[in-house]
Formats: C-alpha cells, sequence, structure tokens
C-alpha cells in the first residue's frame, strides 16, 4: 500500500502533492474572498455551512493523504497532529475531565480507548492507522467531499447565482 | 553591509517583534487604507520581496529552508494573501467612494453586463484550466516531492512538525496545552466560523467589497485569517527549528539551541509573590485567583460590557446571539492576552491544575 507512493511515475507524485498544497490554499483564500464581500449573508447563510464543511474536509482529505508516502516526516507530522486528540476533555487520556470517568479505581478513558486510539486503531501510529487514513483518503473523505461540493455549486445557482450587490 | 541586512532580518523575525510588527502593519494598512491600496505601494512591495529574495538565495541557511519542497507553496500563500487583502481593501476603498457618491459598486457595474455560460464562461474556464496544469507540469518537473527514510517510530526527528497548514496551532501550543490549542480553540473556529452569517445581522455589504459598511467584520476576519493564521503558519514554517525554538531566517537551525523557559504561574505570583507565603495545597484555594480571573473575564465580563460600551449592539442582536458571539469573541481575545502575559510576566497559566490536566 504504502508501494504505490515508493515508485514515483515521472511526476505523478510532485503533481498529486504540489496541487493538494494548492487546493488547501485556494480553498482558504476562496472563503477570505467569500467573507470580505459579504457573500455569507441572507440568501446563502446555508452554503457558507457547506463551505465551511468542505473546509474541513479539504485539510483532513490533506491531513489523511500526508501519512500515506509512510516516511519519517509523514509518520511524525501525524503524530504530532493526533497527539492533540489525546488532550480532548473528557474523551481523551490526558484530557481534562477524563480522570472524572473512573468507577472505583477503573479509569473508563484510557490510552487503549480514547478518541486517539480512535483514530489511529493504536496507540500509536502504525499499520492499523495507515489502513485507516488509506481508506479515509481515497474512498470516505472523496465520497463525502464530492457530495458536498455538488449541493454547494446546486446551491450558488439556487441562492440566484454568484452574489452581487442587491 | 550583507551580513547588517542579515542580522536585521534575524532580529526583525524574532516571534514577538514578529508578531507585534505585522499587526502594526495589518493595522496600518487597513486605517491608512486610501494611500496603501495605491498600485504603487503593492508593486513597491513585490519588488522589494524580489529583490530581498534574490540577495538572500545564496545564504546557506535562507537557501535551504525556502526552496524544501513543501515550503515553496508557503511562499505563495504568503503572496496571494499581501496581494488578495491588497485587492480586497482597494475595491473596497473605491467602492466605498462611489457610494458616497451615489453611484453603483464596481460588482455592480459588472453585475449589469450578462454573460452566457456557454461559450464565454466555460471558454474562460478552458483556458485556465490549460495554462494551470502547465504551470503545476512544470513546477513538478523542477522541484521534487520528498521522500524521506522510510518509518521509524524509534527515531524521533526534531523539529517533528505537524503538516503545514495546522502550523498555527502547533505555535499555540507555545502558550496553551494541548486541549485549548489543538481541540478546543480549533473546535471554537470550526462553529465560529458556522455561526458568522448568524451572528452578523449587518444588511449591508452583501455582494461587494466594503470597508466603511462593516468595519469591525473585516477589522474581525483580516485579525484573525491574517495576523492569527496565515501569519502562524509562517512563522512556524520558516522561522521555528529543532525544539520549536526560534531561529531567525539566516541562522543554522542547532540542534542544541535552547530557550530558558522559566515560567511562573499566576498562583505562584498571588500566593508567594504578593502574599509571601507557601502555595495552599488545595488545588482549588491555590488556584482561586485565577479561577475567579477567568470566572470574571467569561461569566461577568460579557454582562458589564452588554451595559456599557456594547449597549448598542446588545440591543440589536439580543440576549441569545450577543452572547454566542461575545464567548466565541472571548475566546478568541485570550490568545493575544496569554500572548501578551506570557511576554511581559513570563506567565505560564492563569489556571494551572495538572491534577486535573486543566491548565489555562
Ligand atoms: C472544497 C472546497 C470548496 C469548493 C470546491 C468551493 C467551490 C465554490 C465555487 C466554484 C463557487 C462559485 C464561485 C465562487 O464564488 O468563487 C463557490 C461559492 C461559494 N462558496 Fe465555496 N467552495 C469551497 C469551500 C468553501 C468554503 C470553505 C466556504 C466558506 C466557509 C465557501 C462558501 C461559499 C459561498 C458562501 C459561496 C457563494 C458565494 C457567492 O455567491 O458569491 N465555500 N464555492
Amino acid at each position: 500500500m504504502g508501494l504505490r507512493e515508493h515508485v514515483p511515475i515521472g511526476i505523478m507524485r510532485e503533481l498529486h502533492r504540489w496541487a493538494a498544497h494548492l487546493m488547501v490554499i485556494t480553498v482558504w483564500l476562496h472563503m477570505y474572498r467569500v467573507f470580505l464581500t459579504g457573500s455569507y449573508k441572507p440568501p446563502r447563510e446555508f452554503n457558507w455551512n457547506v463551505g465551511v464543511i468542505l473546509l474541513v474536509l479539504t485539510l483532513l482529505l490533506s491531513f489523511t493523504g500526508y501519512l500515506l508516502p509512510w516516511d519519517q516526516l509523514a509518520v511524525w507530522a501525524i503524530t504530532v497532529g493526533t497527539n492533540m486528540a489525546r488532550a480532548t476533555p473528557f474523551l481523551g487520556h490526558e484530557g481534562p475531565g477524563a480522570a472524572l470517568l473512573s468507577i472505583g479505581g477503573l479509569d473508563f478513558v484510557h490510552a487503549g480507548d480514547d478518541v486517539r486510539f480512535g483514530l489511529l486503531a493504536g496507540r500509536f501510529v502504525g499499520e492499523g492507522a495507515l489502513l485507516r487514513f488509506y481508506v479515509l483518503h481515497c474512498v470516505g473523505i472523496p465520497l463525502a467531499a464530492a457530495t458536498l461540493m455538488a449541493i454547494h455549486f446546486w446551491r450558488v445557482r439556487k441562492d440566484g447565482g454568484i452574489s452581487g450587490p442587491l | 553591509m550583507g551580513q547588517w541586512i542579515k542580522d536585521f532580518a534575524d532580529f526583525l523575525a524574532d516571534p514577538i517583534i514578529y508578531f507585534v510588527g505585522s499587526a502594526v502593519g495589518l493595522a496600518a494598512f487597513l486605517i491608512f487604507r486610501k494611500t496603501l491600496t495605491k498600485p504603487i505601494v503593492i508593486t513597491g512591495f513585490f519588488l522589494l520581496s524580489t529583490g530581498f529574495l534574490v540577495f538572500a538565495w545564496d545564504d546557506p541557511n535562507f537557501h535551504k529552508i525556502i526552496t524544501k519542497g513543501d515550503n515553496i507553496p508557503i511562499l505563495m500563500l504568503l503572496g496571494s494573501v499581501v496581494f488578495f487583502t491588497w485587492l480586497a481593501m482597494r475595491r473596497a476603498v473605491i467602492n466605498d467612494e462611489r457610494t458616497e457618491r451615489g453611484e453603483p459598486t464596481l460588482e455592480g457595474e459588472l453585475a449589469k453586463q450578462k454573460v452566457f455560460t456557454w461559450p464565454d464562461l466555460v471558454y474562460t474556464e478552458f483556458i485556465c484550466i490549460i495554462l494551470f496544469t502547465a504551470f503545476l507540469v512544470v513546477w513538478s518537473i523542477i522541484v521534487e516531492a520528498p521522500l524521506e527514510e522510510p518509518a521509524a517510530t524509534a527515531r524521533t526527528p526534531n523539529p517533528s512538525k505537524a503538516p503545514w497548514y495546522f502550523l498555527g496551532l502547533q505555535e499555540l501550543l507555545v502558550y496553551f496545552d494541548p486541549w485549548l490549542a489543538g481541540v478546543l480553540l480549533p473546535g471554537f473556529i470550526i462553529v465560529g466560523l458556522m455561526a458568522i452569517p448568524y451572528v452578523d445581522t449587518n444588511p449591508k455589504g452583501n455582494g461587494y467589497y466594503t470597508y466603511k459598511e462593516r468595519p469591525f467584520a473585516v477589522w474581525f476576519f483580516a485579525i484573525g485569517f491574517v495576523l492569527f493564521w496565515v501569519s502562524f503558519v509562517i512563522l512556524g514554517t520558516f522561522l521555528r527549528g529543532p525544539n520549536w525554538s526560534f531561529f531567525g531566517p539566516f541562522e543554522y537551525w542547532d540542534l542544541h539551541k535552547l530557550e530558558p523557559m522559566v515560567n511562573v504561574d499566576l498562583s505562584t505570583f498571588f500566593w508567594v509573590g504578593a502574599l509571601d507565603r507557601p502555595r495552599p495545597d488545595n488545588p482549588f484555594i491555590r488556584e482561586l485567583p485565577g479561577l475567579l480571573l477567568l470566572g470574571g473575564y467569561f461569566v461577568v465580563g460579557p454582562f458589564i460590557l452588554a451595559k456599557t460600551i456594547c449597549k448598542s449592539l446588545f440591543d440589536q442582536m439580543g440576549m441569545w446571539r450577543y452572547h454566542v458571539m461575545m464567548h466565541l469573541l472571548l475566546w478568541f481575545g485570550l490568545i493575544p492576552l496569554k500572548m501578551f502575559a506570557r511576554w511581559v510576566f513570563n506567565l505560564k497559566y492563569f489556571v494551572g491544575m495538572p491534577e486535573y490536566f486543566f491548565n489555562i
């Protein structure tokens, strides 16, 4: 699975990586322009929210893809990123409140069942995480994002086309 | 001369000077927008930047960090954010003047000239796609995508950085614990973005650039996006090295550079510093000053503001909208407050309860 990325076919890896970076930047700039033109105002509130979800999905798409080369850069970037989940209030084993969720010394939230474990399918970034991220990157998130993009474009038309002075 | 410029650039890049400088720059741009949105200003900016790049190119440390494959898009991010901020404000200034004279906005003029999707739009899109693909191909031939050694969980690289688009959050880790920097604050960003259309009830400025009709909104987003998001990404990418220590653009990434950390909790300031006695054992009594301070900030603050300077806002927005917005803004405001408290007083935590992983 990781092998796919280890066999660069000419410039395919480059095309994919640089375009992915540009997609993140483009989505940020798009949001910036939509904000500064006030295009989230009625009747476009709904589409702005679809956009925010698309923004999150774009970042997740990029984040899951970052792991797939399975090199030092990838694994440690994802380790740093997912370490945060440990500290989720109540749901991460180093988060505030997690210690309260225990009965008679039996912890409900520990390193083997907290949200970080759920993200990584393990206590550290290993095979399970690679499989999980691969499926999310290639199937799950693209399907969700494509559906939302369709809704996004449909709403642009339905809300009276691109915004302009009323 | 060359060395002097490099030293000066390293000096300017120091996190505090960098942040305060960017803040002052952004504020100056918004305030003096009439002058600073002249074409000569942006031309000058890009000429100077190019000149600086050419000058700095030979420096081994600078060269290494600037030409890293993954860092090239960040340079593009910097350039495009500067350019589009300039462009948006330029159009806003022009629109504001036109509105004052009773003329339609630039976007209003445009809306009058309708064109067809087919062939006009599709044709333009087609050309753009081809040009963009050509650009991407050339870029990909010139710059190779990085591939480091195979993953080894036993060897931690230093620095370990999150992907670049999360470096703003990693930068917050300097000031906040992970449950805030990595979980709560990002959560508030997403919720806050979603809330924007519902808390901003100003009907003006819909569909065109303007400053005068919504100054608060413009300041808010410029500060949030440009100053706290983009500028932190740039700081994290180019100026943070091993151990997340700060390194100037011309500085060598020395693994052994250590920045002394002598940060002190608010509770120590209060009990030991002001009352000259040991800190109480009970964490809740010990942290009472911080808890009261933050309680005042989050719980009492919005009510006082509603009665005083934000009275008209409160009346106009209604109770629920007002409180949702205020709380989101107060969380946002906590970031610069903590940063300044750290810089000025070496403050570690307002409330530090490691017993419960509850540190703010
Ligand atoms: C995968 C990410 C996204 C894609 C592919 C996408 C695509 C588009 C396109 C093609 C348009 C019409 C042209 C334009 O206004 O530029 C549009 C409009 C719009 N987008 Fe997005 N977008 C994305 C993310 C976002 C985000 C992050 C936001 C805001 C948080 C957003 C909010 C909007 C709104 C409110 C409009 C209507 C603007 C208007 O009518 O002027 N979108 N989007």
